[in-house]
């Protein structure tokens, strides 16, 4: 039943342009756990991971157990993850406290370097912010320099520049936009398109929205705390796709999306599911 | 072969030299191989009994679906497909056997059956208070048996006084579940409780100073088999003024019990704090090692008791407290939940204590 079947997320080979499926059957703690490819013509294969080639690194900054508890029932969760020069970085949430982790480990793993584990401040709504935990993020390039563009919890889409996620420094995000209140933000797709920049965004309430982002360079960073920064990118609501539940991307004409006709967001699915490409949408809506 | 799987099939205990004799006699009786082949299913492993070659595909479901995932093995002569993943409930399954020759044989078994009692509820929920802040941050939901994920939204409501369901209470999609999924941790929209933000400046805080609510959870919340809860939950309770001061250990009254007992160390905060963080943010040190000891959140979460394992010997201690304990409101020691300092990037997340000094005497 669509219902038992929970999907994780979606990934796209950027070579062979076969699209994984990360997937559960079941709900429960003792879930099935499976990675699924789909190849153009729809066939399912189960991508077996016993003997296939892997690296492991173990994210070991869990606090100490309790003694008094049986099982630990502290639980990291990631977010997402993604590679981004040479380092793979990856968005963690935790059941406890309330903390903002964003760690970023060299590639490939070397099993003396765990890693550095960032914590990132952006203090773009006045004087009032948080550490609040990033849910999904993109690298991005503006103006030839590398950034992660994060969706925090509470849904402002800020950027951080990459070569400031080092020890020591202090990393200042900027805030572009804010999607509205009782949403979250599922998947972020960068692209350019007729010379224009845009991210498309699949959020969990707000249906999907393109942002345009051409003047992303030129908003500023936030240099201190007690600035109120209004800055917020324009964005069309894109009403063609609905019922989203992932969205990643497929070429640099197309986005993947998974939906489900029970609709999108995070709930259970009701109905069955569909991948399917959609092309990057045009600027053909007035702003 | 075909003599002993038949004859295995039928004994419990070891062979015999006889009872083969017996086997070899009826299976001289039957016309052909084909007549003795069977599909059992036993446990999670489907075999053909009386055909050690040939070919065992299992479909799940009706129509044209791959065949299910999972490995074929000829072992001591039985031909065994074993699942990859565990037989779903509910679900009726096509075994299908090729022989070398002859024609296929099928036969349909259901997966196990699906129990159909309730046995889930909620235990408790933190806070346990009857007032919360307005800016309360997590809500923590104990459960009697393991959980679905994937309701939360649709089973946990805040209903106003009149019996309203409020919306974008909670942060949305966001379910927490500890490794068992008996315990969901929820967080209240952090957008609306952050002052300035624009879901706060649109709507306020989910919860109001002064206002009364009831935490509903659904009875229709499905366990991690799909069969619903035993009964919904329901709890008062009414906002409370925002909590906006870090917690001060300074504050903190530590009741010190005598030496010679294992009376509990009490630490009073004075406010509730987070129940979860209370399990492992503090501890007690004595001169040497960390005291073990058993720990408990009373009074709402005001207090921490610490009882420990053996009796209390006299000597200087110091309670060690982790910066990162927060109060309900997402507050941590020297840091309150919604204003922020541009902070140095540290190579790691590096935890901080305060030590509170006391003596047993």
């Amino acid at each position: 039943m669509p219902s038992d079947i929970l999907i994780n997320d979606v990934a796209v080979n950027p070579i062979s342009k076969n699209v994984y499926v990360s997937a559960a059957r079941g709900r429960g703690p003792d879930a099935a756990p499976l990675v699924v490819r789909v190849d153009a013509s729809g066939k399912l294969t189960l991508l077996t991971l016993d003997n296939i080639r892997h690296e492991t690194m173990s994210l070991s900054d869990a606090p100490a157990d309790n003694p008094a508890s049986r099982q630990n029932p502290r639980t990291q969760t990631i977010t997402d993850m993604a590679y981004v020069n040479g380092n793979l970085m990856v968005a963690g949430m935790s059941n406890e406290e309330w903390s903002s982790a964003l760690r970023s480990i060299p590639y490939p793993f070397k099993t003396a370097a765990k890693g550095t584990q960032l914590q990132i401040w952006h203090a773009s709504h006045g004087r009032y912010e948080t550490q609040a935990p990033i849910r999904t993020f993109v690298p991005y390039t503006i103006d030839g320099q590398q950034y992660v563009l994060a969706a925090y919890t509470c849904t402002p889409l800020v950027k951080i520049p990459v070569t400031d996620l080092k020890a020591g420094a202090q990393v200042k995000g900027v805030t572009i936009s804010d999607l509205g209140s009782g949403n979250q933000p599922l998947d972020m797709v960068p692209y350019k398109k007729d010379g224009h920049e845009f991210i498309l965004v699949a959020n969990s309430s707000f249906g999907v929205v393109k942002l345009h982002a051409d003047n992303m360079g030129q908003y500023k960073p936030i240099d201190s705390p007690t600035v109120v920064d209004v800055a917020g990118a324009p964005y069309d609501k894109i009403t063609s796709v609905t019922n989203v539940r992932h969205l990643t991307q497929f070429d640099n004409a197309r986005a993947l999306v998974l939906t489900s006709a029970g609709g999108g967001g995070f709930g259970p699915a009701t109905g069955p599911f569909n991948l399917q490409t959609v092309s990057l949408p045009e600027r053909l809506i007035c702003t | 072969m075909y003599v002993v799987s038949a004859f295995r099939r039928t004994s419990h205990g070891p062979a015999k030299a006889g009872h083969y004799v017996l086997a070899v006699i009826l299976a001289l009786g039957m016309t052909a191989a084909a007549q003795s082949v069977s599909i059992q299913l036993d446990g999670n492993t489907f075999k053909v009994l009386g055909a050690p070659a040939g070919k065992l595909v299992v479909y799940a479901g009706a129509g044209d679906v791959p065949a299910l995932a999972g490995a074929s093995a000829n072992e001591g002569g039985t031909l065994v497909f074993r699942p990859t993943y565990p037989l779903a409930p509910g679900v009726r399954y096509r075994a299908v056997f090729t022989p070398p020759r002859g024609p296929a044989i099928e036969k349909f078994f259901d997966g196990p059956a699906r129990r159909t009692t309730p046995s889930a509820r909620v235990e408790r929920v933190y806070p346990s208070a009857d007032v919360l802040p307005s800016n309360q941050l997590r809500l923590y939901i104990y459960f009697s048996a393991p959980m679905s994920r994937g309701e939360a939204e649709q089973r946990i409501h805040v209903l106003d006084a009149d019996g309203k369901i409020l919306r974008g209470v909670f942060l949305p999609g966001q379910e927490l579940w500890d490794p068992q999924n008996r315990r969901l941790t929820m967080t209240f929209d952090p957008g609306r409780i952050k002052r300035d933000l624009t879901s706060n400046r649109a709507l306020g805080p989910p919860i109001a100073d002064g206002k009364r609510y009831t935490l509903v959870i659904d009875r229709e919340w499905r366990d991690a088999s799909g069969v619903a809860m035993v009964e919904p939950f329901r709890k008062a309770f009414r906002g409370g003024p925002a909590m906006r001061q870090p917690p001060d250990p300074k504050t903190w009254t530590i009741s010190v019990p005598s030496a010679g007992t294992r009376s509990p160390l009490v630490v009073d905060f004075g406010r509730p704090m987070n129940y979860t963080l209370l399990q492992r943010m503090l501890r007690v040190a004595g001169a040497r090692a960390d005291v073990p000891g058993i720990v408990a959140g009373e009074r709402n979460e005001s207090e921490w008791r610490f009882a420990p394992l053996t009796p209390w010997t006299a000597g200087a201690y110091r309670l060690i407290v982790d910066n990162g304990l927060e109060d309900l409101a997402g507050n941590k020691i020297g840091q309150p939940f919604d204003i922020d300092v541009f902070d140095k990037v540290t190579e790691r997340i590096t935890t901080s204590t305060t030590a509170v000094p006391f003596e047993i005497r």
